[in-house]
């Protein structure tokens, strides 16, 4: 949009300036003049010494008003005498100002404001955002329901506005539900409210929505995309880490209502405060969601101070709204951050460990253990002990027998033979094993990279891209080379150092099955053909051991127990089952989501400052290699206040951040909550509260607000609810004549504005109302059914295996966020795939967007469940109509689209009235109304 | 921007939402005329006259081997087998995957001259050998990587990470597209896997909005994702659900006055629209037998060449940016049968493509541009008996073609072994710049705002290479 919305907020300025008496009001530096110059000039003229041009600096009134060989940029009150307005007026395009290669050029309208201002005096004033707010009274106006109004309310009165009216109860609801939670008030929901006639209603409600798990959902949901939380590390290989726990700290954290200091100190420094908890150690997870790039043609060292870039950048984004990256090459063109301030925050954020090689390349991570989904730690612990004496009822060793045995093994033996082991038919192994290894070989008479292929049976498939670390794996190919078979992959880890009797079992040219603990594990992945016979390697038999293109066994060696290994040259059926017994074991490891082991420890990436902090250098245009002076830890100096000690490191540096002396903190924070339920911010460049950027709309409301914010102990819900529980926040959303010309931008806030949903809750409302969605909480990302080969189309590592039960209907937070391909309903919905900080997402209005609404699986499925629902309810079309209408709307019909309705269903075509009402659902899922937030 | 371009600017971003409060109502009717109409970019004016409407980028990834296929080296054949001089190594980081002090490597196959321009080309693309005077050889590119997705991210934005948008995102946001039917920046995948994937980054939109990202055809499927209605829903059926979906939309929009409704109409209608459209696109049914010869493609079965005829049937239909990955081409370890088997694959489509647009006038407006994100070393990574190159971002060739490029042209040089580029640089940065002047676009004064700071492809860097244009 570049100078668009400059010429837009000037021409919104110069209009409000008009109107309000039809006369020039009082020009105002910050919000008049500022923008001008910092846009216009400050490149060649402002704060960056190195570009700075003539000698003449703009940004300070020493600088524009001093005197130069007789000629005076600015000569406060004397236009004429004022080098600088005959340079941007002048006819000779040698002469003119901004030059013409700087692509930049004034507006007569800019002009005219640069002339006011010299001639009433050319007053300066400190950019506005590096000033301390100021806590002023709130006007009196009438109409107003809390100290926002009033701000709002005597600025409207101002400009001969006037608040709409209250928007009906069944829009506040919807709006208030969705804004809130995310998710549309339910019926009962809708009820409730509607009937409550008493005062305060409508606090009740929101305070009913503020104590629900959904709007700590909600809320995190943008914080998410600020953190830059994905489940995977980004750059090519773009592997999943187990950050997850990140993500539901958060939750967790916005659900306790954590007052932002605090909220603040654990994320960017929880692992350097004393006694530091395992869950403050996690929030750190913040700054280890920077991309991180692995293997071995990446320069580690390159690669890893992009990631310290990105914390710096990120940083100075989230908290300050500066955009700090700007000086990272030289210093800011148009905020005063040196490239000095720009490597001492650096050097903050220097410090943590980056060790290991090649893939294994990365941050320090911390071992966590987690219960999972909805249960408690109780019934956790119950299930588990259920499931352990249900274990150790199992029988060690099933009833095998010795039919068809061809050998039996206890512990590793690299050589056991050969041509006794050539089979070429069925054949069954089966062995018990005990073990935490990733990889690991149990029988093995397979070497593919020395082309001597036959059969293979282990845990961990030697490593190799389908198969998982931990599950089991059998290979059989009937040629030795290349390979032309079978490859079956367990469901479930099995390495989770409790004792497993695991067994393959293969039907030449009809089934290959595993089981564990005497069941069938039918999730297994089968991949190729099932051969009809078996290739005859020459490598000898090799038991817990395999090959690696050597004739002797050598690699994958078993690490832990491994007994009663057999070979049976026959397919082994009923004696490897445990009957009832093992089918509960099979139940109860499901219950915990899938085997004992699965999702209970994991490693946490998190920070972990290194006891000798590294030595940072500037770095020279940028590029590491070229190195300036040594820094020192410290904050900007613009922002240092006297007497204060220097940030030191990174926790007190966060310290620092939330002392609430910061001019900016609490002011960037409130304008993003601002933005969340209007649209915009009182700052409508939400991250850069620079000179580049909007000046506030409303500075003394912003300024109320931080105040307020920071007396309250940083209480992130007050501000919410002071917003939501507004009048400004509940009116109509009807765009009159009066608005569309005096504040077509909602500006003013005389209306309340529409706004379409995010990606997350077009999808979960939709689940919502079909009845599908699954209100789980936290765990690691669960897989919605996404496009068949959407990863493997693009040749990205891993498998997008569709989750199954009810981790498919889960809210879209827990989708697994994939940087390098984002699930494609999240994509097209304009959600980041967040590889780096976004404080604002843009918002589309594109065909590829009607067409997942109309046609994804997951609305198709919705539209079904709503079907489904609408008919199983009693009374006539007209009642189901106005169920419909209410779940999707949160109203009723109007007689007209009754009628309209009622005719689409008489008329449909479909033989079935399922089909017809499928269709209805299927409109009413598509509507504007729907996805919009009234 | 200038200042003649606000009220129209203002209509359009009306129309394409991304006020949040609106600026007017404006007539359905006259919105979705408005939208017919050609060339919805930032730029209501270009900044010169354009000489290419369109762009067909041919990404080779993983990385040709320019020192086989378009720059001979002699010295390079006579020392093969020497250890590589270590004046070559100073300044400059290390081998992506080689490691120690590798030898030379020359090339083994042989090459000649061709056509009337007499541009020199490797046995290895005989069918590109008869087009050799469409083409603009630049033997000198550099680039800033030799890691793959950094250097596909530079050669398509401009930066290491891929933050930014494309240069096909920066022609839909300054050029708009021709046809409103299809997306104006396509991208065509192929080739075989070779363990380097593609990123969404590649066609992402950086900063712009999410109209101006890149729409990846799937080469399973409908090409464009959720295309197909749903099983049982015929176009009939769905006709109806539409129309009272916009009698709906229309009376919010009446109660309301919110232009963003009209636009969500005018969406739906394109969805419709296109379930129409991009099948037809996608039909080969109706391309002449002899044309499917002369790509060398089937009319269903994806291919590269498959590909080529459809970026044919895209840039026909006005869409702006077309780029082709294809892949397979990291020949590390074997050369010969990779290289082979790549050129094998997308020589004859290649030359078709380029006679074909030139057959049907389109050549002059359209611009060609074959490449990957660097080129490969003059030294070889032995493995076993077979021998391959690693990648190598000093010096790479690159040729352009149509699009007012000066046909026949072979510009720059690297040194004797086809190591450093040193006669005529051309740095990526370089190249975009080019590329954007042929559209009519100056690249200092394309930009965006974002976060403060005006953005632009070529960052601050860039120069037109002016000897390339015709």
């Amino acid at each position: 949009m570049s100078s668009h919305s400059a010429i837009c907020r000037l021409a919104f300025v110069v209009g409000l300036l008009l109107s309000a008496s039809g006369a020039w009001a009082k020009l105002e530096f910050n919000r008049d003049v500022r923008p001008i110059l910092s846009d216009k000039c400050f490149a060649c003229h402002g704060f960056d010494a190195k570009t700075r041009e003539a000698g003449l600096r703009l940004d300070t009134e020493e600088g524009a008003y001093s005197l130069k060989d007789g000629v005076q940029a600015i000569k406060p009150g004397a236009l004429q005498e004022s080098e600088v307005w005959h340079r941007i007026t002048h006819s000779d395009e040698d002469e003119l100002m901004p030059p013409r290669e700087s692509n930049k050029s004034l507006t007569e309208g800019e002009k005219e404001v640069l002339k006011r201002w010299i001639e009433g005096g050319a007053k300066y004033q400190p950019h506005w955002a590096f000033v301390p707010p100021k806590k002023r009274a709130p006007p009196v106006v009438s109409g107003a329901r809390n100290p926002i109004d009033q701000f709002i309310g005597a600025r409207l009165k101002e400009e001969e506005l006037s608040f709409s009216p209250e928007a009906d109860h069944t829009t506040l609801i919807r709006r208030v539900t969705l804004d809130l939670t995310g998710l549309p008030p339910t019926p009962q929901q809708m009820d409730q409210f509607l009937n409550d006639a008493a005062p305060g209603a409508y606090e009740r409600l929101v305070d009913r929505l503020m104590a629900t798990r959904d709007y700590a959902e909600r809320r995190s949901q943008d914080w998410l995309d600020l953190a830059r939380y994905a489940d995977t590390r980004g750059f090519a290989d773009d592997k999943m880490r187990e950050i997850w726990p990140y993500r539901d700290w958060v939750v967790h954290a916005l659900d306790e209502n954590m007052p932002f200091d605090q909220f603040t100190i654990e994320q960017l420094a929880g692992d350097m405060l004393p006694n530091a908890t395992q869950e403050q150690r996690i929030a750190t997870g913040f700054h280890r969601n920077a991309p991180q790039a692995r293997g071995q043609t990446y320069p580690v060292e390159e690669y890893r101070l992009k990631g310290v870039t990105d914390r710096v950048n990120t940083t100075g984004k989230v908290w300050l709204g500066l955009t700090m990256e700007c000086a990272e090459c030289h210093d800011h063109k148009f905020d005063p951050i040196s490239q000095r301030d720009y490597y001492s925050l650096f050097a903050i954020f220097n410090n943590t460990g980056h060790s290991g090689k090649g893939h294994g390349q990365g941050g320090p991570t911390m071992k966590y253990h987690y219960t999972r989904g909805g249960k408690s730690v109780d019934e956790r612990k119950e299930l588990e002990a259920e499931l352990s004496k249900a274990r150790a009822a199992l029988p060690e060793s099933p009833l095998l027998g010795d039919d068809g045995l061809l050998g039996q093994w206890d512990g590793v033996h690299p050589d056991a033979g050969n041509k006794k082991f050539n089979l070429t038919g069925d054949l069954t192994i089966t062995a018990r094993i005990k073990t935490r290894q990733k990889v690991a070989s149990v029988l093995s008479k397979y070497d593919w990279r020395g082309k001597q292929r036959s059969y293979v049976f282990g845990i961990g498939g030697e490593g190799e891209r389908e198969a998982a670390p931990g599950h089991l794996f059998f290979w059989v190919s009937s040629r030795t080379d290349p390979f032309d078979g079978v490859s079956l992959y367990g469901s479930k880890p099995v390495n989770d150092g409790e004792e497993h009797r695991v067994s393959v079992v293969f039907e030449a040219g009809k089934s290959v099955r595993f089981f564990v603990d005497g069941v069938e594990d039918k999730l297994a992945r089968v991949i190729g053909k099932v051969p009809e016979t078996i290739a005859i390697s020459n490598r000898p038999m090799a038991i817990g051991v395999g090959y690696r293109n050597d004739a002797g066994a050598k690699a994958y060696r078993f690490e832990g127990d491994l007994k009663d290994v057999r070979l049976y040259d026959r397919a082994l059926g009923k004696e490897l089952g445990s009957g009832k017994l093992g089918e509960r074991v099979a139940e109860l490891m499901a219950a915990l989501g899938g085997g004992k082991s699965e999702g209970k420890e994991v490693s946490v990436p998190v920070m972990w400052e290194m006891s000798k902090p590294r030595d940072t250098f500037i770095h020279l245009r940028g590029s590491f290699l070229s190195r300036g002076d040594q820094v020192g830890p410290a904050v900007p100096r613009i922002l240092a206040n006297e007497g204060e000690a220097q940030a030191e490191n990174r926790l007190e540096f966060a310290r620092w951040l939330v002392n609430g002396k910061n001019p900016l903190v609490a002011r960037v924070v409130v304008n993003r909550f601002w933005q969340s339920y209007f649209g915009h911010g009182l700052v409508r460049t939400s991250d850069d509260f620079g000179s580049q950027g909007t000046p506030p709309t409303h500075p003394d409301l912003l300024d109320w607000l931080a105040s307020e914010f920071v007396e309250s102990g940083w209480d992130m819900k007050h501000i919410n609810r002071l917003i939501v529980t507004s009048a400004t926040y509940r009116q109509a959303v009807r765009i009159s004549s009066a608005h569309r010309e005096k504040d077509p931008n909602n500006d003013l806030y005389a209306r309340m504005p529409r706004v379409r949903l995010p990606a997350e809750q077009i999808r979960d409302q939709a689940l919502a109302i079909g009845g599908l969605l699954k209100p789980l909480p936290g765990g690691p990302g669960v897989f919605p059914p996404q496009a068949d080969r959407y990863w493997e189309d693009r040749d990205l590592p891993g498998k997008w295996v569709a989750s199954k039960g009810d981790d498919r209907y889960r809210k879209s937070l827990y989708t697994y966020w994939r940087r390098m391909a984002l699930h494609p309903t999240m994509e097209l919905l304009d959600a980041p795939a967040r590889a780096v900080c976004v404080s604002k997402r843009t918002t589309a209005n594109l065909p590829t967007q009607a067409l997942v609404t109309l046609n994804a699986p997951v609305f198709v499925e919705s539209a079904e469940g709503l079907a489904k629902r609408l008919l199983s309810e009693p009374g006539d079309q007209k009642a189901r109509l106005d169920l419909a209408f209410r779940l999707c709307l949160g109203r009723r019909p109007a007689p007209a689209e009754q009628i309209k309705f009622l005719g689409f269903l008489e008329s449909h075509p479909a033989k079935s009235k399922d089909a017809a009402w499928v269709s209805v659902a299927t409109i009413l899922l598509n509507l504007d109304e729907t996805i919009t937030r009234p | 921007m200038i200042d003649s371009t606000f009220s129209a600017d203002l209509t359009r971003r009306a129309f394409l939402g991304r006020s949040a409060g609106g600026i007017g109502s404006v007539a359905l009717a006259s919105l979705l005329n408005d939208q017919l109409q050609a060339g919805q970019g930032s730029l209501s004016n270009f900044h010169h006259a354009p000489k290419a409407k369109r762009v067909i980028f041919l990404f080779m990834a993983g990385g040709p081997s320019h020192i086989d296929l378009f720059d001979p080296k002699p010295k390079l054949n006579e020392l093969d087998g020497k250890k590589i001089p270590q004046e070559l190594l100073k300044d400059h980081q290390q081998f992506a995957l080689i490691r120690g002090t590798p030898n030379l490597k020359g090339s083994p196959y042989s090459f000649r001259q061709h056509g009337q321009s007499g541009s020199v080309i490797s046995e290895l693309l005989p069918h590109l050998s008869k087009v050799a005077d469409e083409l603009t050889v630049i033997r000198s590119m550099h680039t800033d990587t030799n890691v793959h997705d950094p250097g596909v991210n530079f050669m398509n934005c401009g930066t290491l990470l891929g933050d930014r948008p494309t240069l096909g995102s920066w022609m839909s946001y300054g050029l708009g597209s021709d046809n409103q039917d299809l997306p104006a920046y396509t991208v065509l995948t192929s080739g075989v896997s070779d363990g380097q994937p593609l990123l969404q980054s590649f066609w992402g939109n950086g900063f712009l909005d999410s109209r101006h990202a890149g729409v990846p055809f799937r080469n399973s499927g409908a090409p464009v994702l959720h295309l197909d209605n749903p099983k049982g829903v015929s176009t009939q059926d769905r006709r109806r659900e539409l129309d009272l979906i916009q009698w709906m939309n229309g009376r919010q929009h009446e109660a309301l006055g919110d232009p963003e409704i009209t636009t969500r109409i005018a969406s739906y209608e394109l969805a419709f629209r296109m379930q129409a459209s991009v099948p037809q696109l996608a039909d080969l049914s109706k391309e002449s037998e002899k044309t499917m010869e002369k790509y060398g493609a089937d009319r269903v079965k994806p291919s590269f060449a498959r590909n080529c005829l459809m970026a044919r049937r895209l840039v026909e239909r006005g869409v702006r940016f077309v780029q082709l990955y294809d892949r397979g081409w990291d020949s590390h370890t074997d050369m010969d049968r990779e290289h082979r088997r790549q050129c094998g694959a997308a020589d004859q489509p290649i030359a078709a493509l380029i006679a074909d647009l030139k057959q049907r006038g389109l050549l002059d407006d359209t611009l060609v541009i074959w490449g990957g994100e660097f080129g490969r070393t003059p030294v070889a990574q032995v493995m076993g008996k077979t021998w391959g190159r690693d990648h190598h971002p000093h010096g790479f060739t690159m040729w352009m073609a149509g699009g007012g490029m000066k046909p026949g042209l072979t510009y720059g040089a690297t040194d004797e072994f086809g190591y450093h580029a040193v006669e005529n640089k051309v740095h990526v940065h370089d190249l975009h710049a080019t590329i954007l002047h042929q559209l009519g676009i100056d690249h200092k004064r394309l930009t965006f705002r974002s976060q403060g700071r005006d953005f632009r492809l070529t960052d601050v860097h860039g120069h037109v290479v002016r000897d390339l244009l015709a």
